[in-house]
């Protein structure tokens, strides 16, 4: 256990050095078309630095060891599993290469796109902004609206059950028409797409909050305004994040839908047209870009949750 | 002096899923002086917390009147302060904030008049506040633990914790219903104390709910003991020990005695639930 403990910190420098050596050692099938260089020896050359430089400061930082030996065997996992589809694909070329090209196009794809790529990148990351953030605050106030006013909820909460359940990419279509331009319809999309989850969970938090903080509140002096926005709103914040990740979730759907229809840029118009070129390694390229950056959306999330909600720690847990 | 509470004809009946009717107080009449400390005490499930509920402003009684001060009783009001059975702290709010949350929302007028007139600028109330509110975290014995979460805490601190919550919004009256039923002996015996010196510095009127006799007899001017269902006055009980109190003596005992007595034979034969 303890001779295995900061060798699990170097396993993924022996995964990498292995995933090199098939690389450089085991040449591409015929059938694969040749790059212009070697893209993927580079993206793999580059983890090697990363690592080896994560490994060093690790030695300085307490911290950055736990996570790396904590990490150690995914990382390990993921690298090997990179070097299985790499024989699988590159190597051997058993599935048509047409539809799985060899890993060095792929990453040779993302390579010499990366300016289509960025432009595609903050078309979408412009409409999703605009999209989750108009969504989360519209739903936000409705769920609050509805989970405190009685009037307001027997107005809104049919029609929520109604719009509710509809995929919004359904409503395509009809706000093509009614918005001046499709980058203003899609952002709508979106939110509406995020409105649902996130009106829904704040209305249900508030409607769970335990009746006796508010009158703990109200003895202690709180009006309606503070029972609400001091009582009512921090007790449902689990609940709320939970409506954030699931609007998250759905925007993402949303996004990529949205932009098969009537756009002319954007990650998921991209991954379309590669498609339609029959370009795959631009596809998969496209799809790592994606990946990535909704992984990177998701764990900005967590991180602002795991902040805001450190009390729920021994109290709510998902 | 300012907290007198009249209690007429108090009634309350709850009607339960299963639409049977508890009669949980019946023809409740009670007068309780400004500044005066009046324990209840009887069996699980008599009323008690109903009633002070009621004063509260918490719960509308079915029939009956409540008035503090002349005023009648129509809803919650910070002059009313209440510390719950179950302690009721914030989860969000660490111990700190919990403490102060009464004296940062309630409405500023009240404020501004309870430091002293309208002369403070908001920067002096907020030194104000915190100086306050590190005092009752002093007093109730919870420095060290200020940024602590309710759930790290203990039932015990946690019960001291909101104890300090309700008493820093400066309340006129105080209803406090079974404050110290998480506390160890010893514990128990310092909130006593420091229950005692806050009410007479204060002159706050506190209506406390209990089920140790000792403690009723040790901190009240009267003792009210309730019969279950429907929950009624059966007797009340004068305290005129000097202060401060001995916790033992004859006099004190003889007291004990006779209200031991009116809660296990008084009125009621068929078993009875008592915590005694
Ligand atoms: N909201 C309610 N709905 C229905 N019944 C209730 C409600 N609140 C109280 N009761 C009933 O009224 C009666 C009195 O309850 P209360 O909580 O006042 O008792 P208590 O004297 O404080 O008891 P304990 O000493 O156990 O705290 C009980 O029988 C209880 O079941
Ligand atoms: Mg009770």
């Amino acid at each position: 256990m303890s001779i295995l403990r900061p060798l699990k910190r170097v396993f993924p420098i022996a995964a990498l050095l292995a995933a090199l050596a098939v690389q450089l050692f085991f040449p591409n099938s015929e059938l694969q078309p040749t790059t212009r260089a070697p893209y993927f020896t580079y993206f793999l050359l580059f983890l090697l630095a990363l690592y080896a430089a994560l490994i060093i400061v690790s030695f300085f930082s307490a911290a950055l060891a736990k996570k790396l030996e904590y990490g150690g065997w995914f990382y390990t996992g993921a690298i090997l599993f990179l070097t299985g589809l790499n024989i699988f694909t590159s190597k051997l070329a058993v599935p048509p290469v047409m539809y799985f090209p060899s890993l060095d196009r792929v990453f040779g794809a993302l390579f010499d796109d990366r300016r289509l790529l960025l432009k595609c990148l903050a078309h979408s990351g412009r409409l999703l902004f605009f999209g989750y953030f108009g969504g989360s605050i519209v739903g936000l106030f409705t769920g609050v609206g509805i989970g405190f006013s009685k009037r307001l909820s027997y107005w809104l909460s049919p029609v929520i059950r109604l719009i509710g359940p509809i995929p919004s990419t359904v409503w395509i279509p009809l706000m093509l028409i009614v918005f001046p331009t499709a980058v203003s319809a899609s952002a709508f999309i979106i939110a509406l797409a995020v409105w649902f989850p996130v009106t829904l969970m704040t209305s249900s938090g508030i409607a769970n909050v335990p009746q006796s903080y508010f009158d703990a509140g109200s003895t202690l002096g709180a009006g309606r305004f503070v029972r609400v926005v001091k009582i009512g709103v921090p007790a449902s914040m689990p609940h709320i994040f939970l409506g954030l990740f699931n609007g998250a979730c759905s925007s993402f759907i949303t996004l990529i839908t949205a932009e098969l229809i009537g756009a002319k840029y954007g990650l998921g118009w991209y991954v379309n047209w590669e498609r339609e070129m029959l370009s795959y390694s631009n596809v998969y390229a496209g799809l790592i870009v994606v990946a990535l950056v909704f992984f990177l959306l998701v764990t900005g999330l967590f991180k602002v949750r795991d902040k805001f909600l450190g009390w729920q720690k021994g109290v709510i847990k998902w | 002096m300012v907290g007198g509470v009249t209690l007429r004809g108090i009634s309350k009946v709850f009607k339960r899923e299963s639409s049977e009717l508890v009669h949980a107080l019946e023809g409740i009449d009670l007068d309780i002086a400004p500044g005066e400390f009046v324990t209840l005490i009887g069996a699980s499930g008599c009323g008690k917390s109903t009633l002070l509920r009621i004063v509260a402003g918490l719960t509308q009684p079915d029939s009956g009147e409540v008035c503090t001060d002349g005023e009648p009783v129509n809803g919650p009001s910070p002059d009313r302060g209440f510390a719950f059975q179950d302690h009721t702290l914030f989860p969000w709010l660490n111990v700190r904030q919990n403490v102060a949350f009464g004296l940062k929302n309630q409405p500023k007028e009240r404020l501004a008049a309870l430091s002293g007139g309208g002369s403070m600028s908001s920067k002096d109330i907020k030194e104000q506040i915190s100086r306050d509110v590190d005092a009752w975290i002093e007093l109730v014995g919870l420095q060290g633990f200020e940024k602590v979460f309710p759930h790290e805490l203990s039932g015990g601190m946690c019960q001291r914790a909101s104890l300090a919550r309700a008493l820093a919004a400066h309340p006129k009256v105080m209803m406090l219903d079974e404050p110290l039923g998480a506390l160890d002996a010893f514990t128990r015996m310092n909130i006593q104390e420091e229950i005692l010196r806050i009410w007479q510095a204060r002159k706050t009127t506190m209506i406390m709910v209990t089920h140790d006799v000792d403690e009723a007899v040790y901190m009240s001017d009267r003792v009210v003991v309730l019969s279950p269902r429907p929950g009624r006055i059966q007797e009340i009980i004068p305290i005129s020990l000097s202060r401060p109190r001995a916790r033992s003596g004859e006099d004190f005992s003889r007291l004990r005695a006779k209200i031991l007595d009116i809660l296990q034979f008084g009125g009621l034969r068929q078993a009875p639930d008592y915590y005694l």
